[in-house]
């Protein structure tokens, strides 16, 4: 276990976490590790994220978006004696996979629209857009070098700089909180319908175009 | 088409995308959606309320074995893809080691979806 390090990020590490948030944990090294033999009990429901060292170097070799969000908030609660984590976020590059990335956000937003042809589930597709949504603003923030990884904050910050209002801003806030309620298991008042489903997809492409315009 | 043959295509999508581990958001979304149709694919042929969420569903144990088994293989590749598909990024390495594993759990999965349709 002398190799395994555990960091914490996310809204517990920024101190704005809430009732409804998780506690994000990330275990590097040892990929079965027992957190709770290492450092960590709470109530709190945790969420934890494992690489190995392994993938931690191949994805500081594109610079990933999650490195560059531990480096910015992440605090570490188990070290190894030669620091490894703080060692490969300290030299962590550029993303590199900003196209990429937004055109597979592209993609889902296509599969979510051909899934309106069949059966389908509203709640299910409208979190897929939302996801994508927040990928895409998450993206956006580090493009304008503004990293924001917040839960929704990434949309308050990079929306009004590409161009939108604070209604639209306010509604893909709201759009988000109907994908973590209804992943939490408490399902929104409103019901979503196809045709809700159909004008976000049209409004988050134009989004992802927006951020496109980002990318150098 | 009935929402079981859906989901047979659903999972060919999953194929499809896998090709490349970089678009890891779209092979995510694909599998739990091919998950998500087996799932109310079953739910719709035993007349029970169709899922909204991927998850891990059970299924009464008096319904036909054909749809037990295409429920409990979409628990056991929606538990594996958890570990394989973290949620903050491209998974080129563990998708790397991990697809062929889950290239004969969906094999077996549209067997299963074969037989029950």
């Amino acid at each position: 276990m002398s190799g395994t390090e555990v960091w914490l990020y996310g809204s517990s590490a920024r101190g704005d976490n809430d009732a409804s948030s998780d506690v994000d944990v990330l275990v590097a090294g040892e990929l079965d590790v027992d957190i709770d033999k290492l450092c960590f009990s709470t109530d709190a429901s945790i969420s934890i994220t494992r690489y190995s060292w392994r993938e931690l170097e191949q994805m500081a070799g594109y610079g990933s978006l999650f490195l560059h969000h531990v480096r910015l908030e992440g605090r570490p609660l188990v070290e190894t004696g030669d620091k490894r984590l703080e060692t490969l976020l300290g030299s962590l590059g550029r993303y590199t996979r900003a196209h990429q990335e937004l055109r597979c956000f592209s993609q889902v937003l296509g599969d979510v629209e051909q899934s309106l042809d069949g059966d389908h589930s509203v709640a299910f597709e409208l979190s897929v857009v939302a996801t994508a949504a927040r990928h895409a603003a998450i993206l956006g923030c580090y493009l304008l070098s503004q990293p924001d990884f917040g839960r929704t904050s990434a949309f308050r910050r990079l929306l009004p700089q590409i161009g939108y209002d604070s209604d639209f801003v306010e509604s893909v806030e709201q759009l988000y909180a109907f994908r973590q309620a209804e992943n939490a298991g408490r399902p929104s008042n409103q019901a979503a319908t196809s045709g809700d489903v159909r004008v976000w997809i049209s409004k988050i492409r134009e989004l992802i175009v927006r951020v496109e315009q980002l990318v150098a | 088409m009935t929402t079981l043959l859906e989901a047979a295509d659903r999972l060919s999508a999953v194929r499809e995308a896998a090709g490349d581990p970089r678009a890891a958001y779209l092979i995510r979304s694909r599998l739990c959606r091919a998950l998500l149709t087996c799932a109310r694919g079953v739910a719709e042929r035993q007349g029970l309320e169709k899922p909204v969420l991927p998850g891990q569903w059970v299924l009464n144990r008096d319904a036909p074995q054909e749809l037990q088994d295409v429920v409990r293989l979409c628990r056991s590749i929606y538990q594996n893809a958890e570990h394989l598909c973290q949620p903050s990024e491209s998974f080129d390495v563990r998708w790397e080691d991990g697809w062929s594993e889950l290239q004969r759990d969906l094999a077996q999965l549209e067997d299963a979806l074969q037989r029950a349709t």
